[in-house]
């Protein structure tokens, strides 16, 4: 039998009777945690950055649009250091392994600013996901 | 007076308006002006060069990438292989190549500081095996380059349309590559069934488009080139920075033409006359007589040409066959006999001649000396003619 995840606390209780705004915070109030993975998503159009427990339990995430940059922007490499140093600094991680996953702008920038961070990086590994001829594409689009 | 003292107290009024006035809300947090939106010191798109200082204690465990590579190419990177190894090491980055496998291993060392190298140079085995030469491979490891490997062979499945609009993606000459690499500022690779490019990011989304058009038949590489040039001149003039360039480029609308083979005919002198009228199937008939026979006789007559034809053909080829059965006549007498009786024989058609000649003379004098006066006078009785009388009989 596989063992069940505990909760940390039930959330649904706290967030009853606090205002909209309120909400955001909590966020903000992750778990602090001294050991994990980082998986950096890096497409043409985003950086997303996820920073999960060795066991794989989302801790936190961040990204170039929750960042405030807006259109084009959120694949520029300045939008993934600061997606970086936004989810590394609400953690408070000291050892990390890194998950990079395709082949965006973002990518570079946001693992440099993780190690500049103070972040001490176990290793790196690409997981960008390659199809050996798997899917068929869509169909072609009509101007 | 009293007007300007009117005009002052608005522009007062507005002034507190403006100061009532609350900041625009926003709906969530994200929305909030930041301070990057604006600052013109940021640049967003400029990759800020590692300093070994920030990263001092360096990576604590080894991570490695391997590929495989054809055996082709093993000559090449033999050769080529010292200078993979020397700009490697520059960044703190081990490499190997293996005969026996056909792989290619980079890792990380102890004096590895910037953590991304380790994916540049996994880049850098994979476009060496992919035939990039090692000149042009070892750029990706500078911090501008990005590689982009976009698969075609999976987009058609046709293999003789996808050779086609792989050549379409080639050009002539392999000008239509040359100008999409100088427009975007990319080097490609058109290999198999891939296309290996490297440049800046902005090159490599374009480069992208380009390729998948061109293999999904949706714009011909011509029109993005086109498109290219127009936004490249645009780029340069800061009056339209913020306008929309849709009205400059070109509209690009696909129109599936048949091509129709152009049939070419002799041009014919201009006469204002119309030609005369073809005679019809029925008056060709009628001329022969045939409209008024019978089916049978029809088929009859047919029948009788085919037989005719057959019959001078069956001739034809009998008279071809034993042609090769006749022997060829030979000359038995001495060439001074035979000069002789040929002469003799000349003189003897000569006479012949000269006496049918005269023959034919004597024939026309007698002719015109008989002429009869009664032959040309038509006679009463000669020309009545007689006329059957039918008695009716009444009952």
């Amino acid at each position: 039998m596989t063992k069940a995840i505990p909760k940390i606390g039930s959330r649904r209780k706290v967030r009853i009777g606090l205002r909209r705004n309120a909400r955001f915070s909590l966020r903000k109030s992750a778990r602090r945690i001294t050991k994990g993975v980082i998986h950096v998503q890096a497409s043409f159009n985003n950086t997303i950055i996820t920073v999960t427990d060795p066991q794989g339990r989302v801790v936190f995430w961040s990204s170039a649009g929750t960042c405030g940059f807006k259109s084009s922007r959120k694949a520029s490499p300045y939008a993934g250091q600061r997606t970086a140093v936004d989810a590394i600094r609400t953690v408070g991680l000291q050892r990390a392994e890194v998950m990079v996953k395709g082949a965006g702008s973002g990518r570079d920038a946001a693992l440099r600013a993780i190690a500049k961070s103070g972040v001490r990086l176990s290793c790196i590994r690409d997981v960008t996901p390659m199809p050996h001829n798997g899917c068929r594409p869509p169909k072609k689009r009509r101007l | 007076m009293a007007s300007e003292e009117g005009e002052e107290a608005n522009a007062a009024s507005s002034a507190e308006e403006v100061g009532r006035k609350k900041p625009p809300r926003h709906k969530g947090k994200h929305d909030k002006p930041k301070p990057w939106d604006d600052d013109p010191n940021i640049d967003h798109w400029k990759i800020e060069k590692f300093d070994p200082s920030w990263n001092e204690g360096g990576m604590l465990e080894v991570s490695s990438f391997s590929t495989l590579f054809p055996q082709y190419r093993e000559k090449y990177l033999q050769e080529a292989w010292p200078i993979v190894k020397g700009a490697l090491k520059e960044f703190g980055v081990a490499c190997e190549l293996n005969l026996v496998e056909g792989s290619m291993t980079v890792s990380t060392t102890r004096k590895t500081r910037d953590p991304y190298i380790i994916v540049k140079a996994k880049e850098l085995i994979k476009l060496l095996s992919r035939s990039v030469p090692a000149p042009q491979a070892i750029k990706i490891l500078n911090d501008e380059m990005s590689c982009d490997i976009i698969k075609i062979g999976s987009i058609i499945r046709n293999k003789e349309r996808f050779v086609k609009r792989r050549e379409r993606l080639l050009g002539p000459n392999l000008s239509t590559l040359k100008a999409i690499e100088i427009l975007t500022g990319c080097y490609i690779l058109v290999q198999g069934n891939t296309v290996a490019a490297m440049g800046s990011w902005k090159g490599l989304k374009q480069v992208r488009r380009v390729v998948e058009d061109c293999i999904k038949n949706i714009k011909h590489p011509v029109y993005h080139i086109k498109e290219l040039l127009i936004k490249r001149e645009l780029a340069k003039n800061p009056a339209l920075a913020n306008e929309s360039w849709d009205r400059f480029l070109p509209k690009f609308k696909k129109k599936n033409v048949k091509q129709k083979k152009p049939i070419t005919k002799e041009k014919k002198p201009y006469t204002p006359f119309p030609p005369p009228q073809q005679p019809s199937k029925i008056d060709l008939e009628l001329e022969s007589g045939e409209y008024f026979m019978s089916d049978k006789k029809k088929s009859a007559k047919k029948w009788q040409e085919k037989l005719e034809k057959q019959s001078e053909k069956a001739e034809e080829n009998k008279r071809k066959r034993e042609a090769a059965f006749v022997p060829p006549k030979e000359d038995t007498a001495t060439p001074y006999e035979s000069a002789k009786s040929t002469s003799n024989n000349d003189e003897i058609a000569d006479m012949a001649k000269s006496l049918k000649k005269k023959a034919k003379e004597f024939r026309k004098s007698e002719a015109q000396e008989n002429v009869r006066l009664e032959s040309y006078v038509a006679s009463n009785e000669g020309s009545r003619p007689k006329k059957k009388h039918k008695s009716s009989k009444s009952k």
